[in-house]
């Protein structure tokens, strides 16, 4: 047995926390595949993305071993991740002291992005000068 | 951190199999660019599209959550800690305001 070391303690978190996701994620198949997510912890879309790329950062890729049972989380998780885009047409944008600019890289005129937002973070969006601090925190 | 999720997976070529018709059946690479272009126009008008930029500041005495634009000192809306809540932690490194920011995050 290897010595308690500060490096084998975080190997035995990361383990352990990698384990708690694939536990935890909800499966269900739709109508386009296998999916599944962290409804039932939180409801937002980014809480997918982050235990997504908690699994890849760690070697465990959509593509890898089927052997290895968290392939099939991360291949769920990515799925579900796509449900949550949604694009729109995009054009010239005129900015702030910046002045106009075409943010369309590919020229495809379309700019996709997560559609989801709580109602009290999109009032706390607008965006205007001398904006009070909101505060989360309890 | 979407992006983040999708780069990581390490198949640029591969198509989406899941999503709405503006998602499916295209290339990681293209949906990651064009998340890439929604990006300027987010930090620019979050009330349309709607996004949230992290940023820490613990060299300013303040750590948390800034909602508005990635440029410095936008007068943007700020969620986050002030002082005095790093103050209580004890500790002015990110380390030690982990678990704050934890349930920063979840909220």
């Amino acid at each position: 047995m290897r010595d308690k070391t500060l490096q084998i303690e975080v190997n035995v978190a990361i383990d352990e926390g990698l384990w708690a996701l694939h536990k935890g994620m909800t499966r269900f198949s739709d109508s386009q595949s296998d999916k599944g997510d962290w409804q039932t912890w939180s409801g937002y879309g980014a809480v997918i993305a982050a235990n997504v790329n908690a699994f890849e950062v760690n070697g465990h890729l959509e593509q890898g071993d089927s052997a290895n049972p968290y392939v099939e989380t991360v291949q769920r998780g990515i799925r579900r991740l796509f449900d949550y885009l949604a694009s729109t047409a995009i054009s010239t944008q005129t900015y702030p002291d910046i002045g106009t600019v075409n943010p369309d890289s590919n020229g495809n005129g379309q700019a996709i992005y997560v559609n989801q937002i709580s109602t009290s973070i999109r009032a706390a969006c607008s965006w205007t000068p001398l904006s009070p601090v909101v505060r989360l925190t309890s | 951190m979407f992006m983040d999720a999708i780069i990581a997976s390490g198949t640029p070529d591969k198509l989406t199999t899941s999503g709405n018709s503006d998602i499916s059946g295209r290339k990681y690479r293209d949906i990651v660019q064009d998340m890439w272009t929604a990006t300027p126009t987010v930090n620019m008008t979050m009330g349309t599209i709607g996004a949230l930029a992290l940023r820490l500041e613990p060299g300013a005495g303040q750590l948390g959550l800034s909602v508005g634009s990635h440029r410095p000192d936008p007068g943007g809306t700020r969620v986050g800690l002030d002082r005095a809540e790093v103050g209580q932690t004890g500790k002015s490194d990110l380390a030690g305001l982990q678990p704050t920011l934890g349930r920063l995050v979840r909220l």
